[in-house]
């Protein structure tokens, strides 16, 4: 029973606080679904299959916004590409060839933090130096997608590393009491068990890349054209959003309209992140 | 007949799965130490970006020139530091108490099933599209504030609409810290006959204290680091303002304006400007880490 909270009856000052923290809660709902409802009343005449299917017009006034979707989708899959794998690995070294506290770890851990804590900005310098100048991959996608690996990287290695260590330690046990070797253990056990909590992952870092507008501002860029190559520049929606709030008068109009897109695709990643990760049994 | 449990089939098996073991151990080692480096690599490139002022500008100029107007050689970065730690000063400020009360309210007062739900849609929110936030704080806070007083691109719509985008993700990290309270101490004080009120700001806030401001740091950080959401609506004046309803430009946002079409030099002020912001997050992070390392709160029953 130590690890049950008793619940106990409020009094008629604390109904008074509970009432005012209701009132609090309230105001920021109803901020969040004015956000919401605001982007979705004045966008949702605007889109339509010939603006999905659409090229932009008079830079984004008019038209369509399917170049900038496929932009959007091919950065996302190289980033998450990318990512994935590398931020799978260092979880996997961290968690299963390093005890904690070690100094590597601590490292390790040091570096994580610190990229996840820096300014998003700092990753579009750093890709438009890296990426785009010494590997000479110019302002493209392709820089865009490596630039956001570099970002979500740290998020994911560090929520790999958190699943890894729920597994439960009879799963462990049972496969080395097997015979089984380390390599075996992480691919016919730990991998195929943590299969939900990857997948919830691998959202969550898709999510914080979509939303990401300020690391491609110079990495990416403004071409609203459809790529012919991963080597073409290409705006995103968040960038396209930007773009047409900003520099483009009387771009307002379709800036609704695509911001109603990006939300939707939003939602869309991040309640798929939701289902997986209630079905979670870790 | 040779088969596959020979001694020496069953060796060379062996021989593979050993091979297999290695090569697995030495490429997952190559990406730890990527992501050992990946920071300290980040942060070279910028400083390395920085070079082409060695020599030229001294440090002090920063604050000591008249202007901020790099075409004419006049580099003074007083009012983009002043913009950058006003704006996400003030987002702190209005974000914390807010924070605080609702992940107070979701652990000790309002029922699991509204706290559930509440907790699910903070997270949704916490990871939406900076972008979003700043074009409907363009096209609707913006407006509002001008109603007040003109021209309405201001320091107040970038703290209003900064303090929005953190609010969730302060409140879930502090929703975190309450969520991990020893459930004995709450237990403890209802059994002394504490009311709810003083369960939590005599006791929860308490033992909390140094978790809450960690929380409530991070989202300092986001707010000192965010780009876009203050480019589209803080008006990205350079020049330090005098009221709330002035315009303000911050770092994040200089950058983002000015470097499409910077020449080695002023580029290599705002490689500048940005070393200081990644430097300050360096240090709120590792601060924010020492800061968790003492929270650990310790019940014995």
């Amino acid at each position: 029973m130590y690890d049950q909270t008793t619940t106990k009856r409020m009094n008629a000052a604390d109904r008074i606080v509970c009432a005012a923290f209701w009132a609090v809660i309230g105001l920021v709902l109803l901020a969040y679904g004015k956000v919401i409802f605001d982007i979705a009343l004045q966008g949702a005449h605007l889109i339509s299959w010939d603006y999905l299917t659409g090229t932009p017009e008079r830079s984004g006034r008019a038209g369509g916004v399917f170049p900038i979707v496929v932009n959007t989708i091919v950065v996302l899959a190289i980033a998450v590409v990318i990512a994935l794998p590398i931020s799978l690995a260092i979880a996997l070294y961290v968690t299963e060839y390093l005890s904690p506290g070690t100094r590597l770890v601590i490292i390790f851990r040091s570096s994580m933090l610190i990229l996840a804590s820096v300014p998003s900005i700092s990753f579009g310098l750093f890709g438009a130096t890296f990426f785009a100048q010494y590997l000479g991959l110019g302002t493209s996608l392709l820089t865009g997608g490596l630039t956001l690996a570099v970002m979500i990287i740290p998020i994911c290695a560090f929520a790999f590393e958190e699943v890894f260590r729920l597994l439960p330690v009879g799963y462990r046990n049972g496969a080395y009491a097997l015979g089984a070797s380390k390599a075996r253990f992480i691919f016919r056990v730990m991998i195929p068990a943590c299969t939900t909590e990857i997948i919830t992952v691998v959202l969550l870092g898709a999510g914080r890349a979509l939303a990401e507008t300020a690391a491609l501002l110079f990495t990416s860029g403004y071409s609203d054209r459809m790529p012919e190559s991963l080597l073409d520049p290409g705006r995103v929606l968040s960038v396209h959003i930007y773009d047409l709030a900003m520099n483009i008068p009387g771009g307002d109009r379709m800036a609704t309209a695509s911001s109603l897109l990006l939300i939707a695709l939003f939602l869309l990643i991040s309640s798929a992140g939701l289902y997986f990760s209630n079905k979670s049994r870790l | 007949m040779a088969s596959a449990f020979s001694p020496n089939a069953l060796l060379a098996r062996q021989e593979t799965a050993q091979l297999f073991n290695r090569g697995l151990r030495l490429v997952l080692g190559i990406a730890f130490v990527f992501g050992c480096l990946a920071a300290l690599l980040i942060g070279l490139v910028i400083l390395q970006g920085t070079m082409p002022m060695l020599g030229q500008i001294e440090l002090s100029r920063f604050f000591t020139d008249s202007d901020w107007y790099p075409t004419s050689g006049l580099y003074d970065l007083k009012p983009m530091l002043f913009g950058s730690l006003a704006t996400s000063l003030g987002a702190f400020l209005v974000a914390t108490p807010i924070s605080l009360v609702i992940a107070a309210a979701m652990n000790l007062f309002i029922g699991p099933f509204a706290a559930t739900l509440l907790r699910r849609l903070l997270f949704v929110m916490a990871a939406m599209p900076t972008v979003i936030f700043g074009f409907w704080g363009l096209t609707q806070v913006v407006p509002l504030i001008a109603t007040l007083q003109a021209p309405g691109l201001s320091l107040l719509s970038g703290i209003l609409v900064l303090s929005m985008m953190i609010i969730p993700t302060t409140t879930l990290l502090m929703d975190a810290a309450f969520s991990k309270l020893p459930k004995q101490l709450i237990n403890g004080c209802f059994a002394l006959g504490a009311t709810r009120r003083l369960t939590c700001f005599g006791m929860a806030v308490h033992v909390l204290k140094s978790a809450i401001l960690s929380s409530a740091l991070l989202g300092l950080g986001r707010a000192l680091g965010e780009t876009i959401v203050v480019v589209m609506v803080t008006g990205n004046k350079a020049e330090l303002p005098l009221s709330l309803f002035d315009p303000v430009r911050t770092l994040t946002a200089n950058v983002a304006l000015e470097i499409g079409y910077a020449d080695p030099l002023h580029s290599a002020t705002l490689f500048f400007s940005i070393l200081i912001l990644f430097l300050l997050a360096t240090g709120l992070a590792l601060a924010v880490n020492a800061l968790d390392k003492t929270t650990q709160v310790q019940v014995d029953v």
